[in-house]
């Protein structure tokens, strides 16, 4: 026998030695049914340290485009996602880093990207958390290296909470690698003390995005 | 690393002794944990919703445990089929041979590791040492202890022990080019600057595993600071190490583990990652590891199953809040203990692993409060697990899984109790002892220091409750 | 047990409460009695067997317990003047007993016993006139009558009748004082960092008094709170209350 046929046949043995007394759950959850709650959402990303702009879904570019000059971040990095073609093609002037050879562009994003810009799958109203999905066309570190991290999510994406946003995968329909973002990096190893970008983005700035009228 | 004993009861006193002596470990411990227990407690403002909640984690770890050995298969059918190559060790020994061999195989150098109680039990980092390759801790926490040549002190904040300053000291004199400051942000920012590096270069990264879920062969880890990410993306070879009893039935039974799980150990609501990974990097991906392995640990495990109590062990989500939540653990912080899992749930936990022989005496540092049972998000008796192994460290021939039974057992105090007994179940000579102790109050020996060099001796009072109420059948009238 | 009238009741005594602090046991008694209720007191009693119990020595402590079973027999309840007996007898004979000839009686023994406390504020739903002159107390509610029993709001209520009395929690009131039966000899020095920072938290309360329902909570704080020369004057919480209530002396 194989060190996994004999952990399995203890495991056997064992259970057929002193069978588990069937738990009882006690019914179904005591809590109320959470409502989907777009403020809810705004709400705890912020206590998150996130910053939140809630707009039609026409107007995050202008607006993106106002804060990148108040901030004067300059060094971007896109995926081929739909934000990061909408992005392009409002400012063709300073063209952004578009991310997709790991190989050639791993120590450059380390070394030099300040922000990454890239699209959420959908987001949970009730804990403030944003739903990304690895994905051909947006590499997985995107969302993770650079120190600015912006987020575009609509908000017909949305769901309650985090049961109703798995209930959209399951067994053969799961990405490779699944995130779930509430916030920038943080960490309170050190005496308690909270500091945000540990190892991750030290900023989350999201886009609520409404839809158009 | 130095590795934890394998053998703690050895110098426990001597541990104890000095753990309490140190004024600043003690207010370290002091502050972390009432911080700890307070944000806890904001997270659970209902007590009713509280208690449903921690019936069903209990009952979703149990239902995966009563179908541990299916499940196993089942998760390793699913990753297999996902691609991620599944390997099962029996012990620590067979486990360190199988990663660095798989390390060897990948011609891998640089290692990064993500916060992992597995890889701390079976002592990996010293595995690592010994085959020549070097992992650097990410987690922030874990990262100042390594450097230190320390060991975790708590399961989920490695660092706890430690205050600002002697971090501060620390990264001054062990990292090139870094002034002293103990301003929190940047040491952390000291810390991202150096890990970074070790993220961009490693070739292969080390996780433990938070839960695995069965029906679709996916990995979640929950942290905060972006260290598990970046472990197990970046390199381009990730190796999870998880307990075999780590997994679960269904992807719903996530939500209320995590739930349970990040209000307990840390009073947060939700982390800021869940990372759920499936496979490794598919073709028309442009990153994430090439490779992804999953060793199941047994490591003892397969052996406490066969008891019925011992196995509700085994629901541990390893959240922390028994230990944030225990008396004697805010006073002696965990390096007191010598073990990888301090506290309550380490109470339990080392002796099942070790040996009532080598890790029994552990037990003792218990003052059966019910804290940390009350605490317990999956609802395991720790204090009648602990109270069960004690009875086990003085018993022979228990029929029992766990090795050493009986070591702990001295034969004056086993005599003691056969006498203690005996005067108790003889109501004559129950009678005789008390009317002695309360005529002969002042001649009484004295009480044992242990108890008179804190407190004032105790006194019987003049006459016993049975005499009272002796004297009062005899003369009815007398008090009514 | 609620639906009849209770009329007569077994009081298990305890063996602290017999050795040290006997003056507990008769104000439970009279207490009891002042309801109209008859106590039945088996003389023949010891101990619950939680000594060896904690410590593992099971067999010894079964010897025990099978004696108090067999004793308090009669379906009436029993009484007990503290949260860690009573909880022994409700919670754990139960499973220490549980492959013994006795595991049904035990069964039954464990579904009628009250801490006395619980018993008078919950079953009789006793009123108490305060006849004491205004007073401030601090009140150490035990681990086991707190997680184990459930009766910290018992204690309390009680109290919070006695119109003069201003009670107190001490801070971290849910903290374990370090007694632990045998845990205070074995682990003496942890055992005394908690007493000393229970010390501290009912000091700093003001308090002039100390009253707890168990007695072995009581014999820790109390005695390091003399041994530190403070005098907070420790009591049982049956006595203080048959004081306040125009009890006559026990």
């Amino acid at each position: 026998m194989n060190s996994k046929e004999r952990i399995l046949a203890r495991l056997r043995h064992g259970r057929a030695s002193s069978p588990a007394t069937p738990y009882d759950a006690g019914g179904s959850p005591a809590e109320t049914p959470v409502q989907l709650d777009i403020d809810s959402m705004i709400q705890a990303l912020e206590a998150a340290h996130a910053t939140v702009f809630r707009l039609p879904a026409k107007d995050w570019p202008n607006h993106l485009a106002g804060l990148a000059k108040e901030r004067e971040w300059t060094r971007w990095w896109i995926g081929r996602d739909e934000a990061g073609k909408t992005w392009q093609n409002r400012e063709p002037n300073s063209p952004a880093t578009l991310f997709t050879d790991w190989d050639t562009q791993k120590h450059d994003l380390f070394d030099n990207a300040q922000v990454a810009l890239s699209q959420a799958q959908g987001g949970i109203t009730e804990t403030g958390t944003l739903i990304v999905e690895s994905h051909s066309n947006v590499p997985r570190t995107l969302s993770l290296v650079p120190p600015v991290h912006i987020v575009i999510v609509h908000e017909s994406t949305l769901v309650a909470t985090l049961q109703q946003a798995l209930d959209q995968y399951g067994p053969g329909k799961m990405p490779t690698n699944l995130i779930f973002i509430s916030g920038p990096s943080k960490t309170a190893d050190i005496q308690q003390t909270l500091a945000y970008g540990a190892h991750g983005p030290k900023e989350l700035v999201v886009y609520l995005c409404t839809a158009e009228d | 690393m130095s590795g934890f004993s394998t053998h703690p009861d050895h110098d426990f006193d001597v541990r104890i002794h000095d753990a309490l002596g140190n004024a600043e470990l003690r207010e370290s411990f002091h502050g972390a944990m009432h911080f700890l227990r307070d944000k806890r407690r904001t997270q659970f403002p209902d007590p009713n919703a509280l208690e449903a909640l921690r019936d069903r984690g209990a009952a979703i770890r149990d239902r995966a445990l009563a179908r541990l050995p299916d499940l196993l298969e089942q998760l390793e059918r699913n990753c297999t089929r996902n691609g991620i190559q599944v390997h099962w060790a029996e012990t620590a020994e067979e486990a360190n041979t199988l990663i660095t061999g798989l390390v060897n195989a990948a011609q891998g150098k640089r290692i990064v590791k993500g916060k992992s109680m597995a890889t701390e039990e079976i002592g990996l980092n010293s595995a690592f040492e010994a085959a020549g390759f070097t992992c650097l801790e990410s987690d922030m926490g874990e990262y100042i202890v390594q450097q230190a040549n320390e060991t975790p002190s708590h399961i989920i904040m490695p660092a706890i022990h430690r205050n600002k300053a002697s971090i501060a000291r620390q990264f001054h004199t062990q990292i090139p080019e870094t002034p002293y400051t103990e301003d929190v942000d940047e040491l952390i920012g000291t810390g991202r600057r150096v890990l970074r590096r070790a993220f961009a270069e490693a070739d292969v990264g080390i996780s433990g595993v938070n839960f695995a879920v069965a029906e679709t062969g996916t990995l979640c880890l929950v942290e905060n600071e972006g260290n598990g990410r970046m472990s197990t993306t970046v390199p381009d070879m990730h190796i999870a190490v998880m307990g075999i009893e780590k997994v679960i039935e269904r992807l719903a039974d996530l939500p209320d583990l995590l739930r349970l799980l990040t209000r307990s150990a840390t009073g947060q609501a939700v982390t800021t990652y869940l990372n759920l990974i499936s496979s490794p990097r598919k073709q028309d991906e442009c990153d994430g590891p090439r490779q992804v392995h999953l060793v199941l640990l047994d490591n003892g495990r397969s052996r406490i199953y066969a008891d019925r109590q011992l196995r509700e062990t085994l629901r541990c989500i390893r959240c922390g809040a028994c230990m944030n939540h225990c008396p004697v653990y805010e006073r002696l912080g965990g390096h007191a203990y010598g073990t990888v899992y301090p506290g309550p749930i380490g109470q339990v936990v080392m002796p099942q692993l070790h040996g009532l022989d080598r890790a029994g005496k552990l037990t003792q540092a218990c003052s059966l409060n019910g804290a940390c049972g009350e605490a317990c998000p999956v609802r395991i008796p720790l204090p009648d697990l602990i109270r069960r192994l004690r009875h086990e460290g003085v018993t022979q021939d228990t029929g029992s899984p766990v090795k050493g039974h009986g070591r702990q057992r001295k034969p004056a105090e086993a005599l003691t109790w056969k006498i203690w007994s005996l005067i108790h179940r003889t109501p004559w000579l129950y009678s005789l002892t008390t009317h002695l102790a309360t005529r002969a109050r002042k001649l009484l020996p004295p009480w044992p220091r242990a108890w008179t060099n804190h407190r004032a001796p105790l006194e019987p009072a003049e006459r016993s409750f049975r005499e009272m109420m002796e004297q009062r059948g005899r003369d009815p009238g007398g008090k009514q | 047990m609620n639906a009849t009238p209770v009329n007569r009741v077994y009081l298990f005594g305890t063996c602290l409460v017999d050795v040290f602090h006997p003056r507990a046991g008769m104000a439970a008694v009279r207490l009891l009695e002042r309801e109209g209720i008859f106590v039945d007191f088996p003389p023949e009693q010891t101990c619950c067997g939680q000594p060896p119990y904690n410590s593992g020595y099971d067999e010894q402590a079964r010897d025990v317990a099978r004696q108090v079973v067999e004793r308090f027999s009669d379906p009436i309840p029993v009484i007990v003047p503290s949260g860690s007996c009573a909880g022994m007898l409700r919670h754990h004979y139960p499973s220490l007993l549980a492959d013994d000839p006795l595991a049904n009686a035990a069964q039954d023994l464990a579904a009628r016993t009250y801490e006395l406390h619980e018993f008078l504020n919950r079953v009789l739903k006793i009123r108490l006139e305060d006849q004491g002159a205004p007073v401030r107390v601090a009140m150490h509610t035990a681990c086991s009558a707190r997680r184990e029993m459930g009766v910290r709001d018992d204690g309390l209520a009680l109290l919070g009748q006695l119109k003069h009395v201003e009670v107190c929690e001490p801070e971290n009131a849910e903290a374990c004082c370090g007694f632990g039966g045998t845990f205070a000899v074995k682990m003496s020095e942890v055992s005394a960092a908690m007493a000393s920072d229970k010390c501290g938290a009912i000091r700093a309360t003001g308090a002039r008094q100390l009253l707890s329902s168990d007695c072995g909570c009581l014999m820790n704080i109390d005695g390091m709170l003399r041994k530190q020369g403070q005098d907070l004057n420790g009591e049982h919480l049956a006595e203080f209350i048959w004081k306040r209530t125009g009890g006559e002396p026990l």
